[in-house]
């Protein structure tokens, strides 16, 4: 991983290191200094060894999520290397340029070249090659038929210093020098796709060659390493293609090694190499950095995936984060009745913040570093896990870590545990003594006006002056003002400022500023948040002012009812407030700039911010009002007086102790919304790019016969010695190019565009998915239903749409385009200027009217009236085309366009094999009882593997990002729902003196554990699909040409709310069974 | 202790055991928890009923509509109408330079196809006419034809049916026809029989003066009023058979000009 949070890792490591051990210093110096309150906070670890033993496991949970979310990083930037460097082997730059349709040059430049480069201490090896592709090859012994092969004619020797071919079965050297004429080598992908063996003859054609073939014997089949690379290709003497195309002593290619030892080691000297080359060699040849670009095209094909890893990084981190939170205010809070006492005997507050900042020391240092270790084990067992899928690519993917992601996993521990130790202890601490120590509820604390406050603050400033003059010095009563006193005040001047709403205000106004003019919404939102926070305080406090006023006018007694006027008022400002928030973040993204505002731009983590805030928001409106929102509940189990109790009992503490509720079914939402977010995601990404079937279009075999169309199958399948009971369907696909016409555009003209004529399955939505549909039509099957009935409906492809300038830019200024995705943005062959480009819809819009096209083509030289009704995914530009169903299609009539210089028609076939036979194997049968019609068969299922395979792989270590968010949030809640029983042993025992029975009390339990999960799982889901929504429709995904459309996984959200209830309740049951077997004077003694 | 213990288990029941009776504000409060509660149930039941299915209702398709123009005009053609031997077909062909001298408020439709002969373009070109319900239309097919040594009955057969179906269909629609223009002196033609092309110029011209007369239409006569290209090889692109840029500016000239005689 290099970036974390957009900042690189190694700027972020040493910070990290810095702050932490500044932490660890200062706490040791501090226990030196304080050694008998370092021995009371370390006492209580081995006093209440079941409770320490939650804590430790809560710490190592979130150092494992950070750990183990910065392992999978490192997993998915090495598989990107590796994806882009194996393709290249041993090469970093090749040497091309040249003239006539090969690009040859003279042989001497190569040796010119190695002349040269002998005395450069950056290169370390080059080589010669006349490289071809495009080439057909027909397997006699075999009898498959492969297009689309390469052809590398290499210079004998030249290979050696790229670590030389070698043969896959024997491992031994396979030098192209031992290859004599009409002799050739096959690399493995080719062997595969053509089943082809040693010795097996080849027949070898090229459009570059017409009416002529050559024919070859195979000598060895040579792994993809070296200079091979894992393209299909057969290599040769050099002598033996310079015959063929009657280029004597020219080469098209020099392949140069960099120093560094291969892979993405030689990288870095890239630049230097190509600038000393350059200077070596004649006009009109050129060095091209393919390794280094390799790398980065691949880094930005994957860019994507890189952003959704950030944010689901930044969910855990937020989860680990609220988790050790969470767990020191309950300990802290669990604590404050002994703190009390401490308290009561002349314990001062800093001695408090002391020993529990001493106790957390303790749990962390054990915590994180079994957390680091848990994380790291997981990342193993992660590329354990993705094993067979790398078997799949045949490349090698070694686990690797980075230490920089270890140190910044404990860093970000260590600090955010002492961060929140520090801060609970401190909030703890302000108690007041008597309350504390019979547990009752902190009494609101009287603020004094802001006059007084300053007149407080000068008084303390003067007593400091008068404590520290010459003769008067009184260090006890310096230090206490200093240290104590003053900050105090000081906090408390801001205390009230900060609840009166004017820094929030001040804040916000200025966040706000910032972020027009910056144009960041990152600041503009949160300014607008804080502004709403700030003046509803502000009225809140003006309202209780006017009450006061009007009472002390009216001479009425308030003095009740003003308690319960202010609780009120916090409760509708809390609402307000955290309404506010959750219907502002929960707005689609775009929606700023129709009130006019400016576009903003934003990283992907804004909507992590955006989905914390509406998490946030809507907690704290639900807990201020919980009161108000149990009353149906309550009334509903009035009628039951059994329930009733339980009800009570169980809503009594919630409602009580707010604050901890409150942080628990945040806690719970936070995991659920994550979950739901990344659910909705994986799962887009899975049925993209994962799901074969769908890619496939229900299909595993598609075949072209090159040379002559196929007859009629059916008959001819059994006559071939193929019983063509081995497949259940068989479809036909025809490409052709149509004459197109929009009646509705400005200025209509006829243009061409590609089609495909489809049935079967691909009418049912196999193999495409729709991102955009007519108005009318309320559904993607709804379109499909359409088509299969209609045959003037059709689809076209998202590629033929215009980029709309207002639409296209998404948030994320550094967001990629189809350019730098490289993918082509018209179909392939033909002019951009006569292709046909779609009028009244743009990329990105999901709605369209329905579009009447005028065609020529489908029904022979006759023009026919098409409509079309929804836009295909092209991202993978795979789908170019109008989609039109086959009924609309007369294959009899001449179909070519007038003016058009394309092929009219090309033809596919598709095989779906019945259940019980490979397809592999009928796919090679097929292929060769039709070897003379030239047919190339290819099972689908490879092609997708080869085309997405990197994406495959990304896909399900995102997946297995989630399941380990998954399986650690939910510990996490098991956690939270038994802590909250635990700390809470003595109300249970004053419940059993009280004469409840055990199983009211453990009922009420459960249903507290219950009623919170439920809620944090409805607020999560909820919050999670509106959330999930506005990422699909800023059009944040399809920038990166990813295919990815939105929907609701709703089996994946049940089980996980259901995983998350089970959780909470595991986590509860057992403390409540035990909780009900306490004995009440046991209990009340609280040991 | 036993009292207090039996009311927290059975509030209600106690509360009748004790004979108290719950105050007006007390029952006011369970009865507005009691319809709260039923309003939420009545709530949820009713989305839950109320989510949509996904049934299509594809029969409301709205179809995207025609852009509204003060003059349509449909330009049926060959690679001429097209545009081809420009380097940008679409706006420098001389159906584009003519619409702009029409006006702002004109919408072209060019139906020009490259290589497109008169019967052809009966069965695609006309059909798309027609459904553009044009005021004004321009046929220019005749060049292809003469290549292609289509008979010249043929010819005028295919002429007449597609003047008389854009008459039947739009009797209000102005149809002005362009007959061929002297080919001859185009550098494609330098080492033709110059003669036997003319005289086949002429006899094309001739079937098209027929048919033009015959389904009262307008004659745009190219052959005519484009004498000066000989005088302008400028004009032609590099493929020396079709006009240029410059050319096609020319050729839009003479339409206008022929269109301004007929006050249009």
């Amino acid at each position: 991983m290099t970036q974390f949070f957009g900042i690189s890792i190694d700027t972020l490591t040493p910070i990290l290191l810095i702050v932490t051990g500044i932490i660890m210093g200062g706490t040791l110096l501090l226990a030196l200094a304080n050694r008998i309150f370092f021995k009371i906070g370390v006492r209580n670890v081995s006093r209440r060894r079941t409770q320490m033993g939650l804590i430790v496991f809560a710490l190592m949970l979130s150092t494992t999520l950070l750990s183990g979310v910065l392992a999978t990083g490192d997993v998915m930037t090495a598989a990107v290397q590796s994806v882009a460097v194996y393709n290249w082997g041993n090469i970093d730059e090749l040497i091309e340029g040249g003239h006539g349709s090969l690009g040859t040059y003279p042989q001497w430049v190569y040796e010119r070249v190695k002349r040269r480069s002998q005395g450069s201490s950056d290169i370390a090896a080059v080589g010669a090659v006349l490289n071809e592709s495009g080439l057909l090859i027909a397997d006699q012994t075999s009898r498959q038929v492969r297009s689309n092969v390469g052809a590398l004619a290499v210079l004998p020797g030249s290979e050696a210093g790229f670590g030389g071919l070698s043969d896959v079965a024997s491992k031994k050297p396979r030098p192209v020098s031992a290859l004599a004429d009409q002799t050739v080598y096959l690399n493995q992908t080719c062997a595969t796709l053509i089943n082809a063996r040693p010795n097996d003859r080849l027949y070898i054609y090229s459009s570059r060659w017409p009416g002529r073939r050559y024919a070859f014997r195979v000598v060895a089949i040579v792994s993809n390493t070296s200079i091979v690379g894992d393209q299909p290709v057969v290599i040769s003497n050099l002598a033996t293609f310079q015959k063929i195309e009657k280029e004597q002593g020219k080469i098209n290619r020099i392949l140069i090694a960099n120093r560094g030892g291969g892979g993405v080691n030689g990288v870095g000297l890239s630049d230097q190499v190509e600038d000393r080359i350059e200077k070596w060699l004649p006009r009109g040849v050129h060095v091209i950095q393919v390794k280094q670009q390799g790398v980065q095209n691949s880094q930005q094909a994957q860019e994507i995936f890189s952003r959704i890893f950030s944010l689901f990084a930044l969910f855990a981190l937020a989860i680990g984060l609220l988790l050790i939170f969470l767990i020191f205010v309950l300990l802290a809070a669990e604590r404050r009745a002994e703190m009390g006492i401490a308290r009561a005997i002349g314990v001062q507050r800093r001695h408090l913040i002391l020993m529990y900042l001493f106790e957390g020391s303790v749990y962390d240092l054990f915590a994180s570093l079994a957390g680091l270790l848990a994380g790291f084990g997981l990342g193993v067992v992660l590329i354990y896990l993705l094993g067979p899928l790398l078997e799949r690519f045949n490349f090698p993917l070694k686990f690797t870590f980075q230490p920089h992601s270890l140190e910044v996993a404990y860093c970000l521990g260590v600090i955010f545990t002492f961060l929140s130790v520090a801060l609970s202890s401190w909030l703890v601490s302000r108690m007041t003594i008597i309350e504390a120590i019979r547990d009752l509820p902190e009494p609101a604390s009287m603020r004094l006006p802001l006059h007084e406050q300053g007149q407080r603050f000068y008084q303390l400033l003067t007593q400091l002056w008068d404590g520290m003059r010459p003769g008067r010095y009184n260090w006890r009563r310096t230090r206490r003002i200093l240290f104590e006193y003053l900050p105090e005040s000081l906090f408390g001047f801001l205390l009230t400022l900060l609840l009166t709403g004017l820094i929030p205000l001040l804040t916000g106004f200025l966040l706000i500023q910032s972020g027009l003019n910056t144009d960041e919404i990152i600041p503009f939102s949160s300014g607008l948040s804080l502004f709403v926070f700030g003046a509803v305080l502000l009225l809140k406090t003006l309202l209780l002012q006017c009450l006061l006023i009007f009472a002390r006018l009216s001479r009425r007694d308030w003095s009740g009812n003003s308690q319960r006027w202010s609780a009120w008022l916090d409760a509708a400002a809390a609402a307000l407030i955290g309404l506010s928030w959750m219907a502002y973040w929960a707005l689609p993204f775009d929606v700023l700039q129709t009130l006019g505002l400016p576009r903003f731009q934003g990283g992907i983590e804004v909507f992590f911010v955006a989905g914390v805030m509406m998490v946030l928001g809507t907690v704290w409106a639900a807990i201020a009002n919980a009161r108000l929102l149990m009353a149906p509940l309550l009334a509903l189990c009035a009628r039951i007086p059994g329930v009733f109790v339980v009800t009570k009992l169980a809503l009594a503490y919630p409602l009580q102790r707010r604050l901890r509720t409150g942080l628990s079914v945040v806690m719970f939402s936070l995991v659920v919304f994550a979950m739901t977010v990344m659910a909705i995601i994986t799962n887009a990404m899975q049925s993209s790019y994962v799901d074969i079937a769908t890619q496939t279009g229900g299909y595993d075999i598609q075949a072209t016969a090159y040379f002559q169309n196929l007859p009629d199958l059916q008959t001819s399948l059994a006559h071939q010695g193929i019983d063509p009971a081995s497949f259940s369907a068989i479809g036909v696909r025809n490409t052709t190019t149509l004459g197109v016409l929009q009646p509705g555009a400005p200025a209509p003209r006829w243009s061409t565009y590609p089609a495909q004529i489809v049935s079967g399955g691909f009418l049912q939505g196999y193999g495409t998915h729709l991102v955009a549909r007519a108005q009318g039509f309320n559904n993607d099957a709804a379109v499909w239903q359409a088509l299969q009935t209609h045959s003037n409906y059709a689809l076209i492809d998202s590629s033929a749409l215009p980029y709309d300038a207002g639409h296209s830019a998404v948030y994320d200024p550094t967001a990629g385009n189809a350019n730098s995705a490289n993918v082509p943005a018209i179909p392939p062959g033909f002019d951009p200027k006569l292709t046909f480009a779609m009028n009244g819809i743009g990329q990105g819009d999901t709605s369209f009217l329905a579009t009447p096209l005028w065609v020529v083509g489908l029904q022979g030289k006759t023009a026919t009236k098409i409509t079309v009704i929804g836009v295909v995914d092209n991202s993978d530009s795979a789908h170019f085309g109008l989609y039109v169903p086959r009924a609309a299609y007369d294959p009899t009539r001449a179909s070519i366009v007038p003016g058009s210089q394309r092929t009219p028609e090309s033809q596919s076939y598709y095989f779906k094999v019945a259940p019980g036979h490979d397809p592999r194997t009928l796919a090679l049968a097929l292929g060769s009882a039709y070897l003379d019609y030239g047919l190339e068969t290819t099972v689908l299922q490879d092609v997708i593997w080869q085309i997405r395979g990197p994406r495959i792989l990304l896909s399900n270590v995102l997946l297995a990002v989630v399941g380990l968010i998954l399986l650690l949030g939910v510990a996490a809640l098991a956690l939270t729902g038994t802590r909250a029983v635990i700390e809470r042993r003595q109300q249970i025992g004053m419940l059993r003196a009280l004469g409840s029975s055990r199983p009211l009390i453990q009922g009420a339990f459960l249903l507290e554990s219950f009623l919170v999960g439920a809620a944090g799982s409805f607020f999560g889901i909820i919050l999670g699909v509106i959330l999930s929504r506005n990422i699909f429709a800023a059009n944040f995904f399809e920038q990166y040409q990813t295919g990815l459309v939105f929907s609701i996984p709703w089996q994946q959200l049940a089980l996980i709310v259901a995983i998350s209830l089970f959780a909470s309740f595991i986590g509860a049951v057992l403390p409540a069974w035990q909780a009900g077997r306490v004995a009440p004077a046991e209990a009340l003694r609280y040991i | 202790m036993q009292v207090h213990r039996v009311r927290m288990i059975y509030p209600i029941r106690m509360q009748r055991l004790l004979k108290r009776s719950c105050s007006n504000r007390e029952r006011a409060t369970h009865t507005f928890n009691s319809l709260f509660c039923c309003l939420l149930i009545s709530a949820f039941l009713a989305a839950c009923v109320g989510i949509p299915d996904n049934q299509s209702s594809s029969s409301h398709l709205h179809l995207q509509p025609t852009p509204a123009a003060h003059l349509t005009y449909v330009a049926i053609g060959a690679s001429d109408t097209f545009g081809t031997g420009t380097n940008d077909p679409a706006t420098q062909c001389w159906p584009a330079s003519l619409i702009k001298r029409l006006g702002p408020d004109a919408r072209l439709i060019n139906l020009g196809i490259p290589g497109i002969d008169a019967h052809d373009a009966l069965n695609i070109e006309v059909p798309v006419a027609l459904d553009s319900h044009a005021h004004l239309i321009t046929v220019w097919l005749a060049v292809n034809d003469l290549i292609d040594k289509v008979p010249l009955a043929s010819y005028q057969k295919d002429l007449a049916s597609v003047l008389q179906r854009l008459q039947a269909a739009n009797p209000q629609a102005r149809i002005f026809v362009a007959n061929v223009p002297d080919l001859t002196v185009l550098p494609r033609f330098a080492h033709s029989d110059k003669q036997a092309l003319r005289s086949t110029i002429f006899a094309y011209n001739s079937v098209i003066a027929t048919v033009v007369a015959g389904q009262h239409v307008i004659l745009v006569d190219l052959y005519q009023t484009w004498q000066t290209l000989s005088e302008h090889p400028e004009y032609i692109s590099a493929d020396g058979f079709h006009p240029n840029a410059s050319g096609y500016a020319v050729l839009a000239e003479i339409f206008y000009d022929t269109l301004q005689m007929h006050h249009l």
